[in-house]
């Protein structure tokens, strides 16, 4: 494309014009080089904001994890521990008590906000009218900062001033439960998780919905099937595939979620809500023992690789039968 | 024969489908309520005089309405909110523009060119989802420590960045693979080069998945608490919600003045979230389909 400048052009600044006759054949050298290696350049930036954002933390966690560090105590007094971090955690049941709640906590938002995401999702799937603005309004608490959400529901929670308790006073409750105490500020936790993360799913279902082929139904409808045998044997098994993505990306966000139970309660009462991200995190910021919070962290890692992974082997297994038998 | 059997089958199939109609708007009227219920306590809390914070019986509806407090947070001189308002206001654009940039060269690398570790690539970014937020805090904080970009806004776009960068990239992957190749094609016989065909043909194409991408990042990041909580300590470069946490803490007790603030932190990433809401929807069927 670039044509040589020199030859009929009178020769007006001698040198300049054979560098600039070298110039573009030294570009063109570059531009060929990155042409054909440009998957890796497009590829850098990912690389490089991932090394320092996820490598290297995740390469210095496990480190840490084998070692005494305090926050205390400067880098260079800290040594090397091998297993200790992991035999003890298998011996604390502080451990074993996160772990439960946390179970408790994933498993039970997740499903509410599955089972109320997809109702609405089939509901607004429909033609109603107002439907826009109804999914404009189901996805303002995905929307709300989670800090801000956690202090609203707090607020809300609260024993002396809150809007909850007084609703009930007025409805003939004489004494409204404590929220957020010891018996139910798990499940108000919950409650919480659920209106937060129920639009995610509501959304990513609807998107599921729409990728429905259209003709699927007409054709379901010519053969005389209706409503409900259109929904069991259409809609539901074509949007399992993007239900299943959902419940396992919702499920590992839940597992990680730390705003809501830090702000709403720090882990209290009594270990009561100490799910796992703020175990690790008061082990590690206030406690200061980076070394044994470094092994929560690898561990938490661990148990949602091994989900994650036995998740996803069953979900490309069904897929290829599904690929199969269509 | 249709009007024989037909008549009374359609007037049931009506009332059916009445009885239906009515349901699934009961249903999604109650859901809407419990929606929106908090949402509208921390506006009617920010707009109600102060001494309704203090009620042992809250009701439902204010006793008047005030911008007394939206003004004091605004003005007070100990918080610099618009100081902060700025901050998440940078951050938040610096970040989305990277993310729409970086997400789409990985995705149009994962979705039309053959490399060599492709795979692993794309497999590790499905890994990278799995990081537990808490495993990261504490090396991310000594790593930007030594690259000097604690207390300063790039610090945050770049985790910021990364931290959505892999679900993006998997969503834009499925939207690029839902274009047709050969408009590319006809473009590089032309001599166009793979970068011109992505920028001028390819990301055009793109436009609504783009922009769901776009409010996830927006959002996302406006949104984040933890690593803002552990990078940044300076004041003058906090971000609303870290701000927020320190207003707390000065005035433990202001609850008017805390959820006025909340108000004005939340209101504006609301309406870019309803605005943008079907392109969300869009961009996820789109990237779905071959996902």
């Amino acid at each position: 494309m670039q044509q040589p400048m020199g030859g009929e052009i009178p020769d007006k600044k001698g040198r300049g014009e054979s560098s600039d006759y070298a110039n573009p054949s030294f570009r063109t050298r570059v531009s060929n080089f990155v042409e054909r290696h440009i998957a890796y350049f497009l590829i850098a930036p990912t690389i490089i904001g991932i090394a320092i954002v996820n490598v290297y933390p995740l390469l210095d966690t496990v480190r840490l994890s084998f070692t005494d560090r305090l926050l205390s105590r400067p880098e260079e007094n800290t040594r090397f521990v091998g297993l200790a971090n992991y035999s003890n955690i298998l011996s604390t049941p502080d451990v074993w008590n996160a772990f439960k709640i946390s179970l408790i906590f994933t498993i039970t938002s997740v499903g509410f906000s599955f089972i109320i995401g997809l109702t609405l999702a089939l509901l607004l799937n429909q033609e109603l009218p107002g439907r826009a603005l109804l999914r404009s309004i189901f996805i303002i608490p995905w929307a709300v900062p989670a800090f801000v959400a956690s202090l609203t529901w707090s607020w809300m929670f609260n024993d002396q001033f809150g809007i909850i308790s007084s609703l009930l006073k007025g409805l003939g409750v004489n004494r409204p439960p404590i929220w957020l105490g010891a018996d139910l500020a798990l499940y108000s936790l919950i409650l919480v998780m659920v209106w937060k993360s129920f639009p995610f799913q509501m959304v990513v279902l609807l998107a599921g919905l729409q990728a429905i082929p259209g003709e699927l139904y007409e054709a379901a409808t010519v053969d005389g099937a209706v409503g409900r045998q259109r929904l069991w044997y259409i809609t539901l098994p074509l949007l399992k595939p993007i239900a299943m993505i959902s419940v396992l990306l919702a499920s590992i966000n839940a597992f990680n979620y730390f705003t809501i139970p830090w702000i709403l309660t720090r882990g209290g009462p009594a270990g009561a809500t100490n799910v796992l991200p703020i175990y690790t995190y008061t082990i590690g910021f206030v406690g200061g023992d980076f070394g044994f919070a470094a092994t929560m962290a690898v561990i938490m890692f661990i148990l949602i690789l091994i989900a994650g992974s036995l998740y996803l082997w069953q979900y490309l297994r069904e897929a290829e039968a599904n690929g199969q038998t269509v | 024969m249709a009007v024989v059997t037909g008549k009374p089958k359609f007037n049931r199939w009506r009332a059916e489908k009445i009885f239906w109609r009515t349901l699934s708007y009961f249903i999604i009227l109650l859901f809407a309520v419990i929606a929106l219920f908090p949402f509208y306590w921390m506006i009617r809390t920010a707009l109600a005089p102060a001494k309704d914070s203090f009620s042992l019986r809250p009701q439902i509806l204010p006793s008047s309405i005030t911008l007394e407090n939206i003004e004091q947070v605004i003005t007070s001189p100990n918080v610099p909110f618009l100081k902060y308002f700025q901050n998440s206001v940078v951050i938040s654009i610096l970040t989305t523009l990277l993310v729409i940039i970086v997400g789409s060269w990985g995705a149009y690398a994962l979705a039309r060119l053959n490399f060599k570790g492709r795979r692993v690539f794309g497999a590790s970014l499905l890994l990278i989802q799995m990081f537990p937020g808490i495993l990261l805090i504490i090396p991310l904080y000594v790593i930007m420590t030594r690259l000097g970009l604690t207390n300063s806004p790039w610090g945050l776009a770049i985790a910021y960045t990364t931290i959505n960068l892999p679900f993006v990239v998997w969503l834009l992957r499925g939207y690029f693979m839902s274009i047709p190749a050969e408009l590319e094609d006809a473009a590089r016989i032309d001599g166009c080069t793979h970068f011109g065909a992505l920028m001028r043909i390819v990301l055009p194409l793109a436009a609504p998945g783009l922009a769901a991408v776009a409010t996830l990042a927006f959002v996302n990041s406006w949104n984040e608490f933890l690593i803002a909580y552990v990078l940044i300590n300076d004041d003058s470069q906090k971000v609303l919600s870290i701000g927020m946490a320190s207003y707390i803490d000065q005035f433990t007790t202001d609850y008017s003045g805390l959820f006025a603030m909340a108000t004005l932190t939340t209101l504006p990433v609301v309406i870019v979230f309803m605005l943008f809401q079907r392109y969300l929807v869009g961009g996820l069927t789109a990237g779905s389909v071959k996902g």
